[in-house]
């Protein structure tokens, strides 16, 4: 007798891969011999000790359950339920975590499926292997300033500037900007999450010649260990990155010479007492813009932000926060302004530039190239994933809004954060 | 030009200056001036990007004083059209206000400058020539297109519209900006705006026939983004073909990335016409040194080109100055890179011979596939 | 942890939070050492919060933290009072502002940039402003102001850039950084500078940053080619050919990278560069079949006694070979 697991509606290892969302599952009988009868069955983690760790649901909405105990039919029928990362415990390699059912009257192995629960982690907080198998992939999707970076990099200059930035469209671009990166590197390495780097905290190991470099005293010029990939790094058809922080990136968060970026706590509270999404979008400015310019060199400018890579662990910080806000004051439902409006102090209210509005579609995914939008669009339509379908190929704002798919699962867009849980 | 002006790469800048000066004094003398504006002329070889648009701003800004001859005015239109530099969108803007009498023909590039520029705008002075700051004053180029909005006046009526729309969004342009554009809403009135203007005869937009009968080039050797090795006349040989030039270190997206990404576009109108195959196209770089083949390789994957036997990204491995020849091509070579490069696309027939080009503005896609069409049809 | 526990701890941090925020007058009200513990926080602020936080900006006598807690009032606050724009640029202006604040009002423009509708329409202003200051006596401004302006590729900038390279009583700035600010843009052009610079270094972080920007000239291939063959040169000059070898001639660099990796007298450094380059970009497939280069690299990581050396053959084993 032996088992079979789908995720996700497929046996490809490519699905197999988890955040704190919980993913459809089905379960039969994929071998029946010796079989009379239906078989009960335990579904549990493999190895509760190492590695990532899952739970489970028969039904969702519904509580996490650490094993399941099945009735599969002796027809080969399958039952489904769901399967997430259990919070707080993501796996650090491809294939750590397990899925084993069990026969529950002879304690007979029927299957194993292996599988990664993949998260966005802290950077600070990463393995060795799990640092250097991303900046891997991210060294070779830049390949010397001839790889599918150079995109990345030509979105996100002075041409770009109006459709990411200064708006109400500010994070959502931003969300979907950082998930095709994302979507990028997972096809180069699929065990690669993008990390955060947590700016109201001091982050030594993020700014070591093994990571994000270290800058030179002189000419701020980052430094890198010799078997860093980052040291190949190039755009614009020059070799190198310059930055250097105002601040001891070992003691201090970022700090610039005209401030301190908000801590965590602040600025989940931007949005005010009635906790609306309009003055909570002001952290464009503080931490957003304070972790920018809390470093001198390319990532203080906007037309030479994203030449630097760690533009991309900033960002990721800046969207954990919204989802963090997200998650602390349900803020998922596109419907309701407190989770997305748009409102000006100064001009007339309820409609602002396009790509900024609810139902518009975002450049340059959406591949406009007529006025207002700029000439041209870098990088072509949104990157696919295999374990969803959403946003689509030309995501609109209010696509990567219920980013967990909490309040429509078809609307999971395949990420989590360490420290921001799924809860229903 | 006097007969005595002999201009080199190493000519001052400061003489290039002098010479304009004179001719402000002097308007009579204003197409001089027009000899200064190919990309190509070796006054400019050598000299940085910036050195070139400094250059040919302060040139191109005089003719507001000194009236702005016919032949200049293609420059002028590419400008506002496709260019990204305030200093030489601010010194477009002014170079309009020197045509003998205002048009309605010129209101869409206006608008389109505007869109380029609004942005990116900048701290712009003519009043002399690589003025140190801090200036007592300065212009912008929004601030210098709405001026010639204001100049157009009555002939602006097309623009309303757009201008209403920057009027009730105006937070990317300034308060003395605003003010203009204010101005120019006032002396529009009430009037019924017009329809959008066609360039008419405005410049000869069209196709313009190769001027000039050419051998096909010897000597001209390429290779392809597979590092595959070509004659010129070995390719272009047998079966029309549409020839864009480019180089992937141009960074003004409106130029060199727009190219490609409608090169792009017309391949695939070409599949859908049943052309594919019958019409080649082509993407010859200007910078071959540095564009090896995996450089263009990646530049044209990257905006949508797919690859084949017909459609190819190239560059030279010998004979760039007869390829530059044949097609009177219009570029400027700094040191080690292109310092300046007009839009440029051509259309080839089975001889490999120019049958037509378009030159400066924007090319449409649709229009290309009715020539291929129409020489694929003749072969 | 589970779940709720988890939010309940949040929920309390939240709240810890909250009552530490406060408006920027409450915030003028505090003792100094409250100060510190107070975060003026976005949404308490109102009209007379902004007015106090410019006057607060104009006071010489304020101290510098109360002055950049006004400052980012302002900023918070910036698309209600565009206006206020100007008058950060008066300040930044003004040499008679002491230089940590002027330091600190360049700091949040540059935030500001980042955010605010309607800053294009301010930024020729902001643009001429930082061009009136590129001769400013504080060092530290003048080279902020200098680096904003050249990752614009600022015609000016770059101007008073080569000036000060032509004729160093006329450098803004040292000459390492004058290189790397004209490296901004592929189009200045300085390409003969840059070779009279590695001919004549007026320091060694002048000669790295010139080889590093060659990068951009393919006629420098050859000299980038010698500079990393020759031994007696600077390692980090070499290291830096390398890297700039690789941006612009890649075959040419993995024929090198493959030279010095088989070489027994080579710098450790410098092989363990190489190693990570054939790592991350060689063709896998000739790197499987090149068994000199293979036996090369297991016998590096069994006897070389440089630690990068063994990191790197032991990625490069993981990668294309025997597993250690």
């Amino acid at each position: 007798m032996r088992t079979e697991i789908t995720l996700n509606g497929s046996t490809s290892l490519a699905d197999r891969y988890l955040g704190w969302a919980p993913v459809p599952a089905q379960i039969r009988l994929a071998d029946t011999t010796g079989a009379t009868g239906p078989v009960a069955v335990r579904v549990r983690n493999q190895n509760l000790t190492r590695g990532g760790q899952v739970v489970f649901f028969t039904t969702i909405p519904g509580t996490e359950q650490a094993e399941l105990l099945l009735t599969l039919p002796e027809t080969g029928t399958p039952v489904a339920f769901h399967v997430a990362g259990q919070f707080q415990r993501p796996s650090t390699e491809d294939g750590d975590a397990a899925v084993e059912v069990i026969d529950a009257a002879t304690s007979q192995v029927l299957g194993s499926t292996p599988l990664m629960v993949r998260i966005r982690k802290n950077a600070v907080t990463l393995t060795t292997a799990e640092r250097d198998r991303f900046l891997a992939a991210f060294a070779t999707l830049n390949d010397r300033g001839m790889g599918r970076f150079s995109d990345f990099r030509n979105v996100h200059t002075n041409a770009g500037d109006p459709e990411a930035h200064a708006n109400a469209g500010f994070l959502p671009w931003h969300r979907a900007f950082l998930l095709d990166l994302e979507r990028e590197l997972q096809q180069i390495d699929p065990s690669v999450a993008l990390p955060y780097w947590r700016f109201d905290q001091p982050a030594s190991r993020l700014f070591s010649r093994a990571f994000m470099g270290v800058a030179d005293p002189t000419t701020a010029r980052v430094q890198f260990s010799a078997a860093n990939p980052l040291q190949f790094w190039a755009t614009d058809g020059a070799p190198g990155i310059v930055r250097r922080p105002f601040f001891n990136t070992r003691t201090q968060s970022a700090t610039g010479p005209g401030g301190t970026v908000l801590s965590e706590a602040t600025t989940l509270s931007l949005g005010g007492p009635a906790d609306r999404y309009w003055p909570f979008r002001t952290m464009e400015g503080n931490p957003h813009g304070t972790a920018h310019v809390s470093f001198s060199g390319f990532v203080s400018s906007i037309p030479t932000a994203a030449k630097d890579p760690l533009f991309f662990l900033l960002h990721a910080n800046v969207d954990r926060l919204w989802a963090k806000w997200q998650w602390v004051k349900g803020r998922f439902d596109v419907a309701s302004s407190s989770s997305f409006s748009v409102e000006n102090r100064f001009g007339d209210p309820g409609t602002t530039r396009v790509g900024h509005n609810l139902n518009d579609t975002m450049w340059p995914w959406n591949q406009v190239t007529t006025s207002p939008r700029p000439p041209t669009a870098p990088g072509g339509t949104m990157a696919p994933s295999p374990l969803t379908s959403a946003p689509g190929l030309s995501p609109t704002v209010s696509a990567m809004i219920d980013y967990q798919g909490l309040q429509a699962p078809a609307s999971r867009l395949g990420f989590d954060y360490d420290d921001v849980p799924f809860q229903f | 030009m006097p007969p005595d002006v002999v201009l080199t790469p190493d000519t001052a800048e400061e003489h290039i200056a002098a010479l304009v000066d004179a001719v402000k004094e002097n308007p009579r003398r204003r197409d001089c001036l027009v000899a200064l504006l190919p990309e190509q002329i070796s006054l400019y070889a050598g000299r940085s990007a910036n050195a070139t648009v400094r250059m040919r701003g302060y040139i191109i800004a005089a003719f507001g004083q000194v009236g702005l001859p016919t032949a200049a005015l293609p420059y002028v239109l590419e400008e506002l059209e496709s260019g990204r530099d305030p200093y030489l969108v601010a010194a477009a803007a002014t170079a309009l206000r020197g045509l003998d009498a205002p048009t309605s023909q010129v209101v869409p590039f206006l608008l389109k400058a505007i869109e380029n520029i609004r942005y990116a705008d900048d701290a712009v002075s003519f009043d002399s020539y690589r003025p140190r700051w801090p200036l007592p004053d300065h212009t912008t180029a929004i601030e210098e297109l709405l001026k010639t909005f204001a100049w157009l006046g009555p002939d602006a009526q097309s623009a309303r519209p757009a201008l209403e729309a920057l009027h009730d969004h105006p937070e990317a342009i300034s308060a003395s900006a605003r003010a203009t554009l204010e101005a120019v809403l006032a002396e529009l009135g009430g009037a019924t705006p017009g329809c959008c203007a066609a360039p008419g005869d405005l410049m000869d937009q069209g196709a313009g026939a190769a001027h000039r009968d050419l051998a096909v080039p010897a000597g001209v050797e390429l290779e392809d983004q597979d590092g595959c090795r070509l004659s010129f006349g070995g390719f272009f040989s047998g079966r029309p073909s549409i020839v864009a030039f480019f180089y992937t270190r141009c960074d003004n997206p409106n130029k060199c990335s727009l190219t490609i990404t409608k090169l792009a576009a017309l391949q695939r109108g070409l599949r859908e016409l049943g052309l594919h195959g019958r019409v080649r196209t082509a993407a010859i770089t200007y910078d071959p040194a540095y564009d090896l083949p995996p450089r263009l390789r990646a530049y044209g994957e990257n905006r949508g080109v797919v690859f084949g036997e017909c459609d190819r990204f190239l560059r030279t491995t010998a004979g760039l100055g007869p390829l530059q020849a044949y097609f009177d091509l219009g570029v400027g070579f700094g040191q080690a890179s292109v310092n300046r490069h007009r839009i440029e696309l051509f259309v080839l027939d089975h001889q490999a011979t120019v049958a037509a080009r378009f030159t400066r503005l924007q090319w449409d896609p649709d229009e290309m596939l009715r020539h291929a069409a129409a020489l694929a049809g003749a072969g | 942890m589970d779940v709720p526990e988890y939010r309940r701890q949040v929920e309390a941090e939240l709240e810890q939070a909250a009552q530490q925020q406060t408006s920027f007058r409450e915030l003028l009200g505090s003792r100094p050492a409250a100060r510190r513990k107070l975060a003026p926080a976005a949404a308490l602020q109102d009209d007379d919060d902004l007015t106090a936080a410019v006057d607060v900006l104009s006071d010489r006598a304020a101290d510098l933290e109360l002055q950049i807690a006004a400052l980012q009032v302002i900023n918070n606050n910036i698309e209600a009072r565009p206006e206020l724009i100007d008058t950060l640029l008066e300040l930044l202006r003004d040499a008679t502002v002491p230089a940590d604040l002027r330091r600190a009002v360049l700091n949040v423009l540059q935030q500001i940039s980042f955010r605010m509708v309607q800053f294009p329409g301010k930024r020729p202003d902001y643009l001429a402003t930082l061009r009136s200051i590129v001769e400013d006596p504080d060092a530290q401004l003048r080279r902020r102001v200098i680096g904003i302006l050249a990752r614009e590729k600022d015609e000016y900038v770059q101007r008073r850039l080569i000036e000060g390279l032509e004729q160093r009583s006329r450098a803004l700035v040292p000459a390492a950084k004058a290189i790397q600010f004209l490296g901004y843009d592929v189009h200045a052009e300085y390409f003969p500078l840059l070779r009279r610079i590695i001919e004549q270094p007026p320091s060694s972080a002048a000669k790295r940053e010139a080889v590093r920007l060659l990068s951009a000239d393919p006629a420098a291939i050859d000299l980038l080619a010698a500079l990393l063959n020759d031994k007696h040169e600077d390692p980090e000059v070499r290291r830096t050919a390398a890297v700039a070898l690789q941006s612009l001639a890649p075959d040419r660099f993995e024929a090198q990278a493959r030279r010095i990796v088989l070489d027994d007298d080579e710098d450790d450094e410098l092989q363990a560069v190489s190693i990570s380059a054939l790592t991350q970009f060689a063709n896998p497939a000739a790197l499987r079949q090149d068994d000199q280069l293979n036996q090369r690299m297991e016998q590096l990581r069994a006897e070389s006694g440089s630690r990068q050396v063994q990191q790197a053959t032991a990625g490069y084993l993981s990668k294309h070979g025997t597993q250690p």
